[in-house]
This record gives structure tokens, C-alpha cells and sequence, in this order.
């Protein structure tokens, strides 16, 4: 009975001794939780905000994030994404320079078995976890019902709509100006012009303005579809003596926005949520990287910012618009 | 045989199919190989087009590190051509990945579906020694530097594709081309050439093979000649044929109105195919009935192999048959006779294709020449003169019987006038009238005496009448005479027999009477003998009387001969014995210088006669030739004996007939011959031309009346001038039965005696009272009748006590066989005898048993009677 007990005892003994070698070995070997976020450009507050919202995420998960600006050089884009793959980093979150170059930066990945979510600029193929972007149609629609709302308040159903647009060629871009028109067709509100901007450059944006008043006696309003060359509208309305009679809405927004559209100088703005967006590519992410289902394509929504809602949404905005917290 | 060819259109498609796909698969061909090669070059240099293109952008691509965007430019040039593998050697992103180069590009799989290249992956490391073309071109920047590498590799697959493509194309095209070329060369060779021939080919075939419809004029200048020929070739066929329907039009129509039956039938089953109206009126059959049948199927076998047979006889003679007559039968089932002539029709091979046949009913016509021929034989051989003249009384025709009565030829007598035969004896108002009736379309009747040839006249009943034709008017006069010469004769041959039947029966009747009286006479005598027996001389008177009254009573039996009502026993009897036996017993009363013959022709010649009357026949006429060669030079007679087969002249002079013939006994001799004044007195009673003290002038009639009792015929020809005598002519009928037999006669001298009771029966008082007395004298009781009702009385009422009767035959009211009848309805084993004066045959007729009743003749002689009266009651 004796000699029973000992040889169970010292069984027992070695089997658990074993597991707890295995365990100590594990987790010695197991590799560093980061992810990396390749931007294009950080200097753009978008994207910015974006990775203000990645870190956030990644950090409150327990993830060591890493940000690789690429300042819109391909060859820096590969670069890091090279330095991301031999690095063995468990995921990589990509906004590419472009969504061409998103698809060798994916195609490397995969052959590197590391997986990649996308946000806010696509791929024009390869494999990724998730995409995640804004709804540009939804929110371009909203945005349109804004200015209709504003524009029959103001008795100018008959008057024209001229559009400043991002390149078309891009989806995002096709998406809104379906959206915005969807918005304004609805309402019987005819187009006045569509400028696709090339440079994104001030005077490009303040020509584009001009050429529409110019070539519509009747234009009641322009419609940017970015933000951050709404000075260049302004001025362009101003210029031709179409201040109060040439009303200006954009797609996004820049924080100076909160105080011009409750001036009324903006009629609204169609806002993305870029720190929403950092977030959820980490959640989709961490969700892939726990085994777990992962929504394939996710569309934020856009808010439709005028002086109506602006105090409504002001918390949302400041932290999911522009990233500055509660 | 037309069926198996091919039409013009086959052969021309045929050969313009073969010529178009031959000539279009060798271009196809050759197209091929010519393509190939430049398929090959152009791959070639397209591959290297491809290259140089690739080159010059991949340096902007991969200065921009756009690995994406020249992948891109390489699917979308795999895309578009059939590259087999684009390969890029990119250094400047090999820099970047730490590599020599980063190797990309794109290659096709099995199902040539675009895959990414994968340097390592099996399959893919000899791609470029396994590539058809390969070529590859270093990627320099604008710096000189050498940042890549670029390879195009084209498999053979896209060769071989390339040129399935071609040889489907070349298919393709060669079919579109072979079928454009075929539809054009058969479209333009059908238009200028088939379709006018076709037109001309379909003219033909809706046409039975005959050019009917005329056939345009299109196409090229040859066909167009020869359509214009055709069409010139058609209107003569259409005259021809039109000629020809018109000629077989009349044909027909003459055929079908032909009065004679005409049919065809083909040569081989010799089945008709064609009838006439007069042959469905002739065989009574509709001729849908007749179309497609035989002979087996409407006459009968034996008529049916007749004309079969010979209707093979003339297709395999090759030559008309003329049938005189043959007989059908119609389908009424009337027999026709007809003239039918065959001949055969042949193919210009001269293989017999049908049978014609034209059929005349000459039925009629055969009746009519019959008929024509009997009334020619009737005329040729009735015996009236039949003369026929024109209207103006010249002689056309004569029959036989003309010249036998006038002796006028028939040569001499054509073309005289009937005047020929004038006797000039003639009144000549006669021959006025008659002329005037003839003339007026009357027959004529009359007799008139003409003259012949001869110079003879001759009395003849002549009938003219006038033969007229359709319109009334007289063509021609018939004459017919009878010659009144034998009828005139035969009326005084008549007049004679009337004569000597009327004397006949005179003398029959005295006769009768004499022997009544006679019986009475001799029966009174009789019993006076014996009242008279003590007085011989009385008894000698008597006698004397006696033999006076049989004497008398002989005289009647040769009366009774003459008028044929006296008794005649006839048997059969064999002549020639029976002449040879009586001349030889005649002999010695014939003088000795009277030179006798006989000459018996046919000695076994049998008549049934009387012997004893046939004896004293034969013994008158030589008595009578004796008494003719008195004072004659060598005196002879001659008895000849020969058979007589009559003839119709002479059963019809003599009013016999007897199929059997005769037996002809002449008595000839060469003596002075009678007078011919005499001749028709010859056979009368008591005419006589020898000595009152010679004869009695009965002997030659009771030969008469012996002769015509025997049925038989006698002449008398006797001549006083050249070679003077006299022959008698006897025909007695020939006996068939040949059973002769000799009749014996009885023993007139034996007595009869009896006790019995007679009823004697006779309307003679005389002779019944005399016969009672002499019955009595012979021991009889005697019951008398004076007539046949008062007899049928008496046995009536005497009928148990009667043993026999005797009958009177003649009897006024019921007669002698009436009473008998009615007698035996009493009692039919009653006895019976009849007495007569006449013949037995001629006046018991009407009794079935005459030959076993007892008949004797009065007046009878007392013995006969009672060895007869024993006789009878005895049996």
C-alpha cells in the first residue's frame, strides 16, 4: 500500500510538473501583441484623428500600436510595410496612399500570414479581415436633405446646386455625389455643374467656385466634397457679389466649423467619424485575431451637421469628428 | 428506266460543288499554311511588340514602387492577348523586400484561366523551356540604371489556337464562299441555262413525254435556238397530232358507226380493249361490260376456244384470217352467225401488239340467202311454169318447170315476149283484159290454152301479177301457169274411179238383193226336194233350178268382187310360188302356138291376198290375152313379176299409199291391142268386145274390183299401131309379216243336226221365213227377228233357252254388230254367226274378235250352213 501511494504521488508529481514547465515555456515564447498602422499622410488631421482613435483602442485592448506614415511615398508605404512583416506584428491596420498600392501592401501581408483590416480608403482587391469606412452615400444624402431643407426655407427650389467634387474615379467620391443628388432630385432641385478637383489646392477650389457662380446665373448653393478648402468657396462667393444669395455646405468638417455653421456662414457639413473609425479597426482586428466572426465591410455613418443639430451633436463630434475627447 | 438518272440539275450541282469545294479547300489550304506563318510572325512580333511596350512603362511603375498598377498592366495584356506568361524581375522592389529582384507576373493555367505566377510552384520553374516564343528585355531607368527585368512567353496552345481559329474561320469562310459561289454559279447557270432547259424538261414531262406547251425562248443564244426550234417542232407536232386527232376522230367515229361489230384485244391476254356500238348491240353486252374480259367470259368454252384459237392462229401467221361463219351466242342466248376477219397489229419489231377484228352478223343475210335459195329451189322445182318479164313483157327469167311444159330453154325463151307462147286459139278480149288488169296493178287469173315448142297445145291456169318497186311503180310482171294437162287427166282418171265406184256400188247392191232372193230361191228348192221326194222328176227340176240359182248365185260373187263387198279371205302368200303354180294349171287351156313366158325378177316378194280371187284374176287376164292373140303371128305372153317401189306421181295418180312397196305382175301380150276408145270402158261390168257367145263382159271387172280389194292398183296400156299388144299392170302390197299361211276350206257337203234353240235374225222376210223352215228341217228350235231391236227382245226375253244366233250384217235401224254389242252386255259368252251378202272385212268392222265369229255368205247351201250352225254350237 505503501509503495502504491508513492508511485501515485510521484505520477501525479511529474505530470504536473510537466504542465507547468509546458505553460512557462508558452508563455515565453508567445509574441509581442502589436499592431501597426500604415497612413498615408499623418499630417492630414483625418488621419490624425484616426490614429488618435487606433492607439486608444489598441491601448485598451492591450496592444502596442505603432503608427508608420508613409507622407504619401509609395516606396515608404512598402517600406513599412516590409518593416511591419518582418517585424512579425499580429496585425496591420492599413489606410493606403492609394488603393492600388493597398493591394500589394495586402498581398505581402498575406504572404506573410499577417492579417490587415482597412479603414476609410479601400483596396482594389486582395484579402483583408474587415473595411471599414463611411457611409458616403448615406451620409451625402443627409447632407443634401439639409441644404433642400435650407433651400426651400428659403423659397429657392428653382435655384441650382454647383459641385465641387473629389476625383470620381474613387468610390467614396461616386458615392457621394449619388447620395447628394439622390437629395436634391428627390425635391425637384436641379444641378448646376460638377468640378472634380485634381490639385485640392486653394485656388483650384476657389476657380472651381467661381466658374459655377459664373456659369449659373441661378446657382443658390455649392456643395464641397471635402473640407478643408471651404475658405477658398467663400471667398470665391464673396468675390462675385454672391455673398447671402450662394449658400456653402461641405462633406466633412474642420473644427472651425462649429462655430460657422451656427453663424449660418456654412449651411452644414456632412462629418465622418475618423476616431470612430480608428476604433473600430481595432475591435474588427482584435475580434479576427480572438478567432472570432468579423463583419466584413462596415459602413460608419456620416452625421449631417447644420445649426439644428449642431448643439445636439456637439459631444459626438468633438470626439468622434474631431477627436478631442469628452 | 428514266428514273434511275440523274438530272441535269444533279450533275451540275454536283460538279459545281465538287469543283467549288475542291478549289476552295486547296485556297483554304494554302490560306492555312500562309496564315500560320503569319500567325506565327505575328505572335512573333507581337511578343516583342508586347515587350517593348511593357519595357517602357514598367520603368514609371517601378520607379513608383506601383507593383499593383503593373500587375495590372499585365493581367490586362494577358487579358487581351493570348500571352502565354508575363514575368517581371523587379530589383528596385527586390531592394526593398532584401531581394535580388521581386519576381511577379502572370501565367495561365490548364483551363488557360490567368493565375499569378508563383516562382517555386510546380509546373512553373520550366515554363520558359516548355514556351512556343520567349522573349525577355531588361528594364533600364531614365538613369541608365538597370531596375528589372520583363519576360513574354507565347505557348504553342496560343499558336494552335490561333489556328483552330483560322482553320475554323478558313472553314467558315470556305463554306460562306463555296455556298456563295455554288448559289451563285447554280443560280446563274440554273437562270441561263437549267431553268430554260427545265422549262423545256417540264413542257416534256407534263406532257405525257410529248412537247406540248411551247417553251419560252430565254437563256443564252443556243438554248434559245433550240427553244425556238422546239417550239417550231412543237406546232408541227400539235398539226400533227391534231391531224392525227382529227383522223383518229373520223376513225372512231366510222369505227363506232360502223354496222359491223369491230373490237381489239391486246396480243398478250387477248382481253378486249375496244368495242363498237354495233358490237354491244350485237352481243346485247354494255361495253364496260366488255373492257378487260376474255371470250371465256361471255361465251361459252367450245365458241370461247374457237376464237381463241384462231386469234392466235392470225398474230402468229402475221396474217389476215377471214372467218366465212362462226357462231356466237349473245347474251340473250340467241345464236348469230357471223363473217369475221382478223388481222394482227405489230410494233415496228414486229411483235404483235393487239388484234383487230371486224365481225359482219350475217345471220339475216344467211336466212335471206336461204330463204332466197329454198324460194329458188321451190321455184326451180315446183312444178308450175314460173316466167318472169320486165314491165314491157320481155321474158328476164324462166324456171325448169317453164321448159318442161312449153320446151322453150331457158336461153331461148330470155328476151322473147311472153307471146311466144300464143296458141292463136285464144279469144283475143283475154288477153285485153288481162293486160288491162296487170297493168293497173292487179292480179290476174285465168285459163288459157298455149302452145309449145312442140307445136302442142296445153291448157294452163296462168296468175300474173305485177312486181312493184318502193314508189308504186310496176317494175316487172310474175307469171305463173299451171299445166291443166295432168290435172285434167287425173279428172277423168277421177270421173272413171267415181264411175266404177258408183257402178260398184249398184252392183253391190243388186247383188245383195240377188243373193237375198237367191237364199230364199234356193232355200224353198231345198225344202220342195224334200217335199218332192216321191217325185223324181220334180225332184230332177228342182235340181235344175237348183244349179240355175248357184249358177246365179256365182254370176253375184264376180259382181260382188267388182264392187269389192264380196267375201275375200286374205293370207299372206308367197307371189312368185303362187304365179308359177296357177300358170302351170292355166297352161293346158292356153293353145299350144301361144308361146307362154314368165320372168320372175324378185321371187321372194309377199302379198296377203285371196288365193282363189288372185287365181281367177290371173286366170281372166290370160284367158283375156288368149282370146287377144287369136289370128296373131307368134303369138306370146309373158308374166312378168318384179318389185315396184312407188313414187309420189304415182301414189298421187292412184291416190295409195304404201310404204312398203309393191309386187308388179305384168300379163303382156303381143295381140291386137284394144281400141283406145274402150280404154276408159275396159273395167266396166258386161262391157265386152269379144263374141256375145264368149264373154260375159265380167272378167276384167271383177279383176278390178279383186285388185282394189287388195288394196292394190291396176293399169291397163294397150296400143293398136307399131308393136300392137296390150300389158296389164298389177301392184299388189308388199306383206311385211312374211307369214304365209294357206286358208283350207270347209266340207260343204257334210250335214249338221241339232235340237238346240236358234234365234235367226234378218230384216229379209224371205229369207228369215226359208232359213226358219230349213233350221226346223234340220231338228232346230227356231226363234225369228225381223230387225236388230226386235232380235235384242227376243234374247231378252228368251236369253236361257237361246243357244245360238244368227245375225243378219245389214240391217235397217240396228245392224247385225250393234245387236251383237248389246247381246253380250247381256251375256257375254252368247254364240253367234253372221250372214251376209257382202264381204266380211267391209262390214263386220267395229268387232274386236271378227276373225274367230263364223261368217257365212248368203244364199248359203244347206250343208255348209249346218256343218257351221253344229260347228259353233259345238265349241
Amino acid at each position: 500500500m505503501g509503495i502504491i501511494r508513492t508511485t501515485i504521488f510521484f505520477v501525479l508529481t511529474l505530470v504536473l510538473s510537466t504542465v507547468a514547465y509546458g505553460e512557462e515555456t508558452q508563455s515565453q515564447e508567445t509574441p509581442k501583441k502589436e499592431l501597426v498602422y500604415l497612413v498615408s499622410d499623418l499630417r492630414i488631421p483625418f488621419w490624425d484623428i484616426m490614429w488618435r482613435g487606433v492607439k486608444s483602442k489598441a491601448e485598451a485592448l492591450g496592444y502596442h500600436a505603432t503608427v508608420y506614415s508613409a507622407e504619401n511615398d509609395a516606396k515608404k508605404e512598402l517600406e513599412y510595410t516590409v518593416r511591419a512583416i518582418n517585424n512579425r506584428v499580429s496585425g496591420i491596420i492599413v489606410s493606403p496612399t492609394n488603393s492600388s498600392a493597398c493591394v500589394t501592401i495586402l498581398k505581402l501581408a498575406k504572404k506573410a500570414g499577417i492579417p490587415v483590416v482597412i479603414s476609410d480608403i479601400g483596396s482594389d482587391s486582395g484579402e483583408y479581415v474587415s473595411y471599414i469606412s463611411s457611409d458616403n452615400r448615406k451620409g451625402a444624402y443627409s447632407i443634401g436633405k439639409v441644404l433642400v431643407e435650407k433651400m426651400k426655407a428659403l423659397d429657392w427650389q428653382d435655384g441650382r446646386v454647383g459641385i465641387i467634387a473629389i476625383p470620381q474615379k474613387r468610390d467614396n467620391g461616386q458615392a457621394r455625389t449619388a447620395g447628394f443628388m439622390q437629395a436634391l432630385t428627390e425635391e425637384g432641385i436641379k444641378g448646376g455643374g460638377l468640378y472634380q478637383q485634381e490639385t485640392f489646392s486653394h485656388q483650384e477650389t476657389y476657380d472651381y467656385a467661381k466658374e459655377l457662380i459664373e456659369n449659373n446665373p441661378n446657382l443658390r448653393a455649392l456643395w464641397l466634397q471635402g473640407s478643408d478648402r471651404y475658405q477658398a468657396a467663400l471667398n470665391a462667393i464673396r468675390d462675385m457679389n454672391r455673398e447671402g444669395e450662394v449658400l456653402l455646405i461641405t462633406f466633412d468638417a474642420e473644427p472651425v466649423f462649429l462655430e460657422l455653421i451656427p453663424k449660418g456662414v456654412l449651411v452644414g457639413a456632412g462629418m465622418q467619424q475618423p476616431y470612430l473609425m480608428g476604433e473600430k479597426s481595432v475591435e474588427s482586428m482584435h475580434l479576427y485575431l480572438q478567432g472570432e466572426a468579423v463583419v466584413k465591410n462596415q459602413k460608419l455613418e456620416v452625421l449631417a451637421i447644420s445649426s439644428k443639430n449642431i448643439q445636439q451633436q456637439l459631444p459626438t463630434i468633438r470626439r468622434n469628428v474631431l477627436g478631442l475627447g469628452q | 428506266m428514266l428514273r434511275n438518272r440523274f438530272s441535269l440539275n444533279a450533275y451540275l450541282s454536283f460538279i459545281i460543288v465538287s469543283v467549288v469545294v475542291v478549289v476552295i479547300t486547296g485556297n483554304a489550304a494554302l490560306s492555312f499554311y500562309s496564315v500560320k506563318n503569319q500567325i506565327m510572325q505575328d505572335i512573333q512580333a507581337h511578343s516583342e511588340s508586347v515587350l517593348v511596350s511593357l519595357q517602357k512603362s514598367m520603368v514609371s511603375y517601378m520607379e513608383a514602387y506601383a507593383v499593383n498598377e503593373y500587375e495590372m498592366r499585365i493581367q490586362s495584356e494577358m487579358d487581351t492577348e493570348d500571352i502565354y506568361a508575363i514575368i517581371v524581375h523587379d530589383r528596385k522592389m527586390g531592394e526593398i523586400l532584401g531581394q535580388d529582384a521581386y519576381i511577379t507576373g502572370k501565367t495561365r493555367d490548364d483551363a488557360w484561366n490567368i493565375i499569378d505566377y508563383v516562382p517555386d510552384a510546380a509546373g512553373q520553374t520550366d515554363m520558359f523551356e516548355r514556351c512556343f516564343y520567349a522573349a525577355s528585355a531588361d528594364v533600364i531607368s531614365d538613369s541608365g540604371e538597370n531596375i528589372g527585368r520583363i519576360s513574354v512567353c507565347n505557348s504553342d496552345r496560343a499558336v494552335n489556337l490561333a489556328l483552330e481559329r483560322i482553320v475554323r474561320e478558313n472553314i467558315n469562310y470556305s463554306l460562306f464562299i463555296s455556298l456563295l459561289l455554288i448559289f451563285i454559279l447554280v443560280f446563274t447557270i440554273r437562270r441561263a441555262v437549267l431553268r430554260p432547259i427545265t422549262s423545256m424538261v417540264n413542257s416534256l414531262m407534263m406532257s405525257d413525254g410529248m412537247l406540248r406547251e411551247k417553251v419560252s425562248p430565254q437563256g443564252p443564244k443556243e438554248i434559245a435556238i433550240l427553244a425556238t426550234s422546239m417550239n417550231t417542232m412543237i406546232d408541227a407536232v400539235k398539226s400533227r397530232e391534231e391531224a392525227l386527232r382529227e383522223s383518229e376522230s373520223r376513225f372512231r367515229l366510222l369505227v363506232e358507226n360502223m354496222p359491223a361489230m369491230v373490237f381489239l384485244k391486246d396480243a398478250e391476254h387477248l382481253r378486249f380493249e375496244l368495242f363498237n356500238r354495233a358490237g354491244e348491240r350485237l352481243l346485247g353486252y354494255d361495253r364496260s361490260e366488255l373492257m378487260g374480259k376474255s371470250d371465256f367470259d361471255f361465251f361459252d368454252e367450245k365458241q370461247a376456244n374457237f376464237f381463241i384459237s384462231k386469234d392466235r392462229e392470225v398474230l402468229e401467221s402475221h396474217k389476215m384470217v377471214e372467218i366465212p361463219e362462226e357462231e356466237i351466242t349473245t347474251s340473250s342466248g340467241e345464236k348469230r352467225l357471223l363473217h369475221t376477219i382478223k388481222t394482227g397489229i405489230y410494233d415496228e419489231k414486229g411483235k404483235a401488239t393487239h388484234l383487230l377484228g371486224v365481225s359482219l352478223d350475217i345471220t339475216e343475210k344467211k336466212e335471206m340467202q336461204a330463204q332466197a335459195l329454198m324460194l329458188s329451189q321451190a321455184m326451180e322445182q315446183s312444178g308450175e311454169a314460173i316466167v318472169i318479164t320486165d314491165a314491157d313483157g320481155v321474158i328476164e327469167h324462166v324456171n325448169s318447170a317453164f321448159s318442161e311444159i312449153t320446151g322453150y330453154g331457158e336461153e331461148e325463151s330470155i328476151g322473147n315476149k311472153t307471146s311466144l307462147l300464143k296458141s292463136g286459139s285464144q279469144n283475143p278480149d283475154l288477153y285485153t283484159q288481162m293486160w288491162a288488169a296487170i297493168s293497173a296493178g292487179k292480179t290476174w287469173r285465168g285459163k288459157v290454152i298455149n302452145r309449145k315448142k312442140s307445136g302442142d297445145l296445153y291448157p294452163a291456169m296462168l296468175t300474173i301479177s305485177p312486181i312493184m318497186d318502193e314508189n308504186g311503180h310496176i317494175k316487172r310482171y310474175i307469171g305463173i301457169q299451171q299445166n291443166l294437162e295432168k290435172l285434167e287427166a287425173l279428172e277423168a282418171q277421177f270421173r272413171q274411179s267415181q264411175k266404177m265406184e258408183a257402178i260398184g256400188t249398184l252392183v253391190g247392191g243388186i247383188a245383195h238383193d240377188f243373193n237375198n232372193t237367191l237364199a230364199g230361191i234356193t232355200g224353198n228348192i231345198y225344202l220342195a226336194k224334200k217335199e218332192a221326194e216321191s217325185m223324181p222328176n220334180v225332184v230332177d227340176r228342182l235340181k235344175l233350178i237348183e244349179r240355175l240359182a248357184f249358177g246365179a248365185a256365182g254370176t253375184i260373187q264376180q259382181l260382188l268382187t267388182f264392187s269389192r263387198k264380196g267375201r275375200v279371205n286374205r293370207a299372206p302368200v308367197r307371189i312368185s310360188s303362187f304365179l308359177k303354180e296357177t300358170i302351170k294349171l292355166q297352161r293346158a287351156s292356153v293353145p299350144e302356138n301361144i308361146h307362154t313366158q314368165m320372168e320372175v325378177t324378185d321371187s321372194d316378194l309377199t302379198v296377203r291376198c285371196d288365193v282363189n280371187q288372185m287365181q281367177q284374176v290371173l286366170m281372166n287376164l290370160i284367158n283375156n290375152a288368149v282370146d287377144a292373140l287369136s289370128g296373131v303371128e307368134n303369138p306370146s305372153i309373158t308374166v312378168q313379176l318384179d318389185r315396184f317401189d312407188a313414187d309420189s306421181t304415182f301414189n298421187e295418180k292412184h291416190g295409195v299409199h304404201h310404204e312398203a312397196g309393191y309386187a308388179h305382175i305384168s300379163v303382156s301380150d303381143n295381140g291386137c291391142g284394144i281400141e283406145e276408145e274402150y280404154i276408159d270402158h275396159i273395167f266396166e261390168p258386161f262391157f265386152t268386145t269379144k263374141a256375145p257367145d264368149k264373154g260375159t263382159g265380167l272378167g276384167l271387172a271383177m279383176v278390178y274390183g279383186s285388185i282394189h280389194s287388195h288394196n292394190g292398183v291396176i293399169e291397163i296400156h294397150s296400143s293398136q299401131k307399131k308393136n300392137p299388144g296390150t300389158t296389164v299392170h298389177i301392184y299388189l302390197p308388199l306383206d311385211e309379216t312374211r307369214a304365209v299361211t294357206e286358208e283350207q276350206g270347209g266340207d260343204e257337203h257334210a250335214d249338221g243336226h241339232g235340237s238346240e234353240t236358234i234365234l235367226m235374225v234378218d230384216d229379209n222376210e224371205l229369207v228369215l221365213n226359208t232359213a226358219h223352215k230349213v233350221l226346223e228341217s234340220l231338228g232346230y228350235q227356231v226363234i225369228v227377228a225381223s230387225n236388230g231391236n226386235n232380235a235384242l227382245e227376243q234374247y231378252k226375253e228368251h236369253q236361257n233357252d237361246i243357244d245360238l244366233v244368227i245375225l243378219d250384217v245389214v240391217m235397217p235401224g240396228l245392224g247385225g254388230v250393234d245387236t251383237l254389242k248389246a247381246m253380250r252386255e247381256m251375256n257375254p259368252s252368247v254364240k253367234v254367226m253372221f250372214a251376209t251378202g257382202y264381204d266380211k272385212k267391209s262390214t263386220l268392222d267395229g268387232l274386236d274378235d271378227i276373225d274367230s265369229i263364223k261368217v257365212i255368205s248368203k244364199p248359203f247351201a244347206v250343208g255348209p250352213l249346218s256343218k257351221a250352225i253344229r260347228k259353233v254350237l259345238d265349241q
